[in-house]
């Protein structure tokens, strides 16, 4: 499958309109990333949703530099989180699992 | 040598654009005739998938502590930078502050209706706390015996149940039933385990994936099954996963995001449909630690880690379909 990478802030639902849609899902492929890059089915309904929002359009390489300085900043942000004589453990059931790498399709 | 045989056939009817295709339609597997374009169509199957849905006001890790449905829904608790009491109300569309918890907490587990949910366990130091809200504000009643962190809960506030999950010894198997007014211990789980899948009622549950311990990479697939007096194994998830949003009874019930080994966030969606697990179309974004309620054709997932404050709406609807006979 080929796909398109763009980026736009995620406005969730109004009374009128959602960001995603039901229809949407039937026809495309689309799949969320950290820093509002939107991976999109390459078809005809894919760009039309990339329209429909005005998103700016991005190589897969920039999608995936957006991607990546996010979570790297994550795991830094993870790293020195830390309270005086909690364990591994404790950490993680506080913050979670340290952030993984992301490979865009 | 080919024969042919005329086939006489009623005329198609055209289709009144008022017939519902919201899931379950009375019309699935109907043929129309579309006079504008001259094509036939037909209602097809129901299909399900996540869209869009209204931001949580306070963006955080929620775990399972929701109650209620899509139209009128209810998050509480949870960690941003520490851990909270808030609790939001879903009208289908916006999340609206609500009276907070006596107690913050994370990892905590609750269920009920948006106007009548319990919340029980928790962070910081597993909590033997619950928590009743009748729709505007919460009371303290009767604590679980053993405190715990990362357990599933399903019931109403007068028939609690509340199980699995993590103590300071350790992950248990350990069931409560709550009457109302306290709790006992009834009969245990087969595996122990914490962030595990909840569906279903006091007397019919079922809970699902999990995981044994902060920081273990061996999850769980196992399902079992609740009936009031004991759980029983059933058919294992597709993939192994822990820390999902969750939906449904016993019989039909969602499983949605979660952690995937080595703790990478998952978009999967499993639908349960009394007997087997199914994959089902995925969440647009990978999440865990997300927060779910409703239905098994009818849910809302919303927050995740990190600080996420995005929900998505499951649906089932039926795809209006044209023949293409060229």
């Amino acid at each position: 499958m080929d796909y398109k990478y763009s980026v736009k802030e995620n406005w969730g639902k109004t009374s009128s309109d959602q960001f995603i849609k039901h229809e949407d899902r039937v026809k495309f492929h689309i799949e969320g990333h950290p820093g509002n890059v939107w991976v999109t089915e390459d078809n005809v309904h894919g760009g039309q949703w990339i329209a429909r929002h005005s998103a700016v359009a991005k190589t897969k390489s920039q999608a995936q530099t957006i991607v990546t300085d996010i979570i790297d900043a994550a795991k830094d942000t993870w790293d020195n989180d830390n309270v005086d004589g909690e364990s591994s453990a404790e950490k993680i059931t506080r913050l979670g699992p340290k952030p993984t790498d992301i490979t865009l399709p | 040598m080919a024969t042919y045989k005329v086939t006489k056939g009623t005329p198609v009817a055209f289709r009144d654009s008022a017939y519902p295709t919201t899931y379950p339609s009375p019309h699935e597997g109907e043929l129309f005739y579309n006079s504008s374009s001259g094509a036939f169509q037909f209602i097809g199957v129901g299909a399900g998938a996540w869209s869009s849905g209204g931001d949580l006001n306070t963006a955080r890790r929620v775990y399972d502590n929701g109650a209620g449905t899509l139209s009128a829904g209810l998050i509480f608790a949870g960690y941003t930078t520490t851990a909270v009491a808030n609790t939001e109300s879903y009208n289908g569309s916006s999340w609206t502050e609500t009276g907070d918890l006596n107690t913050a907490r994370h990892v905590s587990a609750g269920d009920g209706t948006a106007t009548a949910a319990f919340c029980v366990g928790g962070t910081s130091s597993p909590k033997v706390n619950n928590e009743h809200f009748n729709g505007a504000s919460w009371t303290e009643v009767g604590d679980l015996n053993t405190g715990r962190i990362g357990l599933g809960a399903t019931g109403t506030t007068t028939a609690s149940l509340a199980f699995a999950g993590e103590s300071p010894g350790g992950d248990v198997a350990i069931t409560e039933l709550f009457n109302g007014a306290s709790w006992t211990e009834v009969g245990d789980l087969n595996q122990a385990a914490y962030l595990r899948g909840s569906a279903g009622t006091s007397t019919a549950s079922l809970v699902f994936g999990g995981q044994p311990g902060p920081g273990s990479t061996a999850f769980f697939a196992l399902t079992e099954s609740w009936n009031g007096n004991s759980w029983t194994e059933v058919a294992d998830l597709n993939t192994a996963r822990a820390s999902g949003g969750s939906s449904g009874i016993s019989t039909a019930a969602l499983f949605f995001g979660g952690s995937t080994p080595p703790n990478s966030d998952s978009a999967l969606t499993e639908d349960w449909n009394g007997t087997a697990w199914t994959e089902v179309s995925d969440l647009s974004t990978a999440q865990e630690d997300l927060g779910g309620e409703g239905t098994s054709t009818a849910a809302f997932g919303t927050g995740g880690n990190p600080q996420i404050a995005g929900t998505e709406e499951w649906t089932v609807a039926h795809a209006v379909k044209t023949i293409d006979v060229s």
